[in-house]
């Protein structure tokens, strides 16, 4: 449809170049005619949505809404913020200033360090560990795999992912949306983990310092030093559990992790698949396949429904087999243990290691045992070789003879058993 | 062990949060200035949340507080002196009248990111610029070499495919 006098008109409202003539005429064919009134709506509703969609209106977080303010200074500082912004737009003009900047790129394929990212564009970091600094101070360490977006000022987008954020004094407010809610940084450094239970988000929150608001269909509820939750959908609504299938929320700081030394020689194993006569299934997204043992990913990390790690079964030692996919000569495992997220109930003590080349025949090749991990140690959890004569093989079968549980409850408590974060498999 | 809302204020937390893009709407079409309607919805939060014991949470909660909102509107209106005004107090009455009270705004939200992304790259480009906080329609011709007038009738070309776009979305004809 050719646009008519109306859109013309509406459109001059919009753009603020309405002059007083123009404005009876509005309003004329407005209150004339229910038809025109429905198109106005129709079009104020698009012009409203893309305004809030641009953030300015977004700042209005519940929080500043709470803090009831004089209308002097209320006017002044919009008057202050609407200078500034004016200032930034009309210097990067069509190119609207970025959101976040990458200040560190570890292990990741395609973002850089000081690469600018853009807003409402989907980012998805596939691996590696990047730090995003925001205008305000704001700093966001995220762990692929993980996906966001930059939608509206001081705020990331977080549809899955891991990732530690800290506050400086200045930086109030910054906050992360998530399916499940909204977490505002009230100054302090906390951890956040999107994750899934396959149908529904579940998210996990654990405070490291100072304050933060969580605002989700519940209500807002603050979290403060030592505190953790996790935000899930049930049938009754969102809730917000301050445990979860009866084991505390653990969210690692991803800021204190250490990328781990690069292994010494080709990983054989790396993506391999595994197999496991069965593993730790919970509710909430915690399932530990036995595939997350060849994924490169370590240190208990990842997120509810994708967790680097794997566990046997409740109670049970477990075991799990490894394909190399052909007759393979191998003479070194390494192996890194798991204290399942710092919750330190599972992990592996003693194994024996066995080979095949048809998957019926297994030969041991060697035996060991692994050292609990200590969970309030910083960095990056260790890995200890085990070598043994080459062997030619097209299975590695790892078989758990005993299992560490916490030390703090009963002797038959269901919460243990055996797990790992990772195999790698050398040939020399 | 779950937290459960406990005090009305609470609970009204989470529905002012869910329905700010409804009332933004409501109070924009209204008052159409963009800073002064950021301002009443600020205030209007503030005014739900105090008068959260208020509510019965059996009546639909949009239709009070669109009443709240157009008190705050009429209020900024008192405030910001005629001069401000593009709409007759008649006529804003009307519009408050005839505004649906169902809360389809966060379904036009997502169609219109999905009509974004179909728009070619540099209509795209220059409907988010526009809309970039604090951007103005003059700055933005001035930076084209371009009149207001003829930015303003590309900008009208764009917004008349993202609505029908989005009326598109919302509401699939079958087929």
């Amino acid at each position: 449809m050719k646009p008519d006098n109306l859109d013309l008109l509406i459109q001059s409202l919009f753009d603020g170049t309405l002059e007083a003539a123009d404005r009876e005429a509005l309003n004329r064919l407005l209150l004339e005619s229910s038809t025109a009134r429905a198109r106005y709506r129709r079009a104020s509703a698009l012009h409203a949505a893309l305004a809030r969609r641009a953030g300015c209106e977004s700042q209005d977080t519940l929080v500043s809404s709470f803090k009831p303010r004089s209308p002097f200074i209320r006017r002044l500082s919009a008057i202050a913020a609407v200078l500034v912004l004016s200032a930034v737009v009309s210097f990067f003009l069509l190119k609207p200033a970025p959101r976040a900047m990458i200040v560190r790129a570890t292990g990741t394929d395609s973002l850089i360090s000081g690469q600018s990212l853009q807003p409402h564009t989907q980012i998805d970091l596939a691996r590696g560990i990047i730090e995003l600094e925001f205008p305000s101070g704001a700093e966001v360490m995220l762990e692929g795999p993980c996906r966001f977006r930059l939608d509206q000022a001081e705020t990331l987008t977080v549809s899955h992912g891991r990732m530690s954020v800290h506050a400086p004094p200045g930086a109030q407010g910054f906050r992360v949306d998530t399916p499940g809610g909204r977490f505002i940084d009230l100054g302090t450094r906390f951890g956040l983990a999107v994750g899934s239970d396959g149908t529904n988000p579940v998210v996990l929150t654990e405070v490291y310092e100072g304050e933060v608001e969580v605002q989700s269909a519940p209500g807002k509820t603050r979290l403060t030093k030592g505190e953790s939750r996790a935000l899930i959908q049930e049938q009754s609504g969102i809730q917000l559990l301050n445990a979860l299938d009866a084991e505390p929320i653990r969210v690692p700081n991803l800021a204190i992790q250490s990328p781990s030394a690069k292994e010494a020689g080709e990983n054989l194993a790396l993506g391999k698949p595994v197999s496991s006569p069965g593993y730790c299934i919970r509710p909430h997204g915690s399932v530990f396949p036995p595939e997350n043992l060849t994924d490169g990913r370590l240190d208990d990390s990842g997120v509810p429904g994708d967790w680097s790690f794997w566990l046997a079964p409740d109670g049970e030692n477990g075991e799990f087999t490894v394909d190399l996919l052909a007759i393979t000569r191998i003479s070194r495992i390494a192996l890194q243990n798991t204290c399942n997220r710092r919750i330190d109930d599972r992990g592996t003590e003693s194994f024996i290691v066995l080979a095949s080349s048809d998957d019926v025949h297994y030969t041991p090749i060697c035996e060991g045992e692994l050292p609990r991990i200590n969970p309030g140690s910083a960095g990056s959890f260790p890995f200890h070789d085990f070598t043994f004569l080459p062997v030619e093989t097209r299975y590695v079968k790892v078989v758990v003879t005993s299992h560490y549980r916490s030390p703090l409850r009963p002797d038959d408590h269901p919460n243990q058993g055996g797990g790992l974060n990772e195999i790698r498999i050398f040939a020399e | 062990m779950s937290e459960q809302p406990r005090t009305p204020e609470e609970r009204m937390v989470g529905w002012i949060a869910s329905h700010q893009a409804a009332l933004h709407r409501f109070i924009l079409s209204l008052l159409p200035d963009r800073t002064l309607a950021a301002d009443v919805l600020q205030e209007t939060n503030l005014v739900l949340w105090r008068k959260a014991a208020d509510y019965d949470p059996e009546r639909p909660f949009l239709a009070w507080a669109f009443g709240v909102a157009r008190h705050q509107v009429m209020a900024a209106r008192r405030d910001a002196g005629r001069d401000r005004h593009v709409f007759s107090d008649k006529l804003v009455e009307l519009l408050a009248d005839e505004h649906p009270t169902d809360d389809s705004a966060a379904q036009l939200e997502e169609a219109l990111e999905c009509c974004l992304n179909k728009l070619p790259g540099h209509q795209r480009e220059l409907i988010l610029a526009r809309y970039q906080p604090g951007a103005s329609v003059q700055e933005l011709a001035q930076a084209r070499s371009q009149s207001p007038g003829a930015l303003s009738v590309l900008l009208l070309r764009i917004r008349k495919v993202l609505e029908d776009c989005v009326d598109r979305q919302m509401n699939p004809t079958p087929s």
